[in-house]
């Protein structure tokens, strides 16, 4: 017996939304695609085969709604050019967050495809193949990606001194404006 | 709301055990030709990649997607 469809894809929800924050920033939002790549996956279940990779399926759902409609729509209401963002430019307090919190807006500052390499291969568990079919490119490509994020977000937390972040009002507007907003 | 990844703890020891996988990996990315970064600094990006992914991962599945489901499961599609 097959566990229902239902308790594999709730299985998988936890990976979705950590995929769909680091993609969207915006909690709130990356919770609106999960639902609707769920909606989708279900309706189109009969064209996941068995026995392949459901989580890669999902993922796939996932970053092409994103990429073929959310995109847009996050950018047309999206300020983070703007220069309202000082109110924002709070360095992080707690000590051993810090690192995190570097990460967090560095990895704002990629390029969505560069973001999406890297998570996927280096935190979301997928192999560089898989990563390449989640991706629809080549593997050459995938890797060509994480690489040059890698080499930025290095220059980018090298640029916050790694440990200790500190108040540089212009570095730390325009990257705490990057972050997760905090509701 | 959730905000674990910015409001993370920063465990390493928690998941240093994924951290040389993914260092390996990341590391493979640059094909050895190019002037790769100082181990420190991958390390740290490979650990708190994954931290951060984990961390928002570990969060428990909001009750609107098990709702969800539930009424998904009532339709006619699916299987």
């Amino acid at each position: 017996m097959s566990p229902r469809p239902t308790d594999a894809l709730i299985a998988l929800i936890p990976n979705l939304r950590a995929f769909a924050i680091t993609m969207c920033r915006d909690p709130s939002v990356a919770d609106d695609l999960v639902q609707e790549t769920l909606v989708k996956a279900w309706d189109h279940f009969d064209s996941f085969r068995e026995g392949t990779n459901l989580k890669a399926w999902l993922f796939t759902i996932l970053r092409n709604t994103y990429f073929s409609e959310w995109r847009k729509r996050k950018h047309q209401g999206d300020d983070r050019n703007g220069l309202d963002a000082e109110t924002f430019a709070v360095p992080p307090e707690q000590h051993g967050h810090t690192d995190l919190q570097d990460l967090c807006r560095a990895l704002e500052m990629l390029s969505d495809e560069q973001r999406e390499a890297l998570i996927l291969v280096g935190a979301a568990g997928f192999t560089y193949e898989e990563a390449a079919d989640i991706c629809g490119c080549a593997v050459g490509t995938v890797k060509s990606r994480i690489n040059r994020a890698r080499i930025r977000l290095a220059e980018l937390l090298g640029a916050s001194s790694a440990h200790d972040f500190g108040p540089d009002p212009m570095t730390g507007a325009v990257l705490a404006r990057t972050a997760l907003p905090h509701r | 709301m959730t905000n674990a990844a910015c409001g993370a703890k920063d465990d390493h020891a928690s998941v240093s055990s994924d951290n040389q996988d993914t260092q390996e990996r990341l590391s493979q990315a640059t094909g050895g030709h190019e002037a790769s970064l100082d181990q420190s600094t991958q390390s740290a990006i490979g650990r708190q990649l994954r931290a951060m992914f984990d961390e928002i991962a570990q969060a428990p599945v909001p009750e609107r997607f098990l709702q969800l489901l539930a009424e998904l499961e009532k339709r006619p599609k699916g299987r």
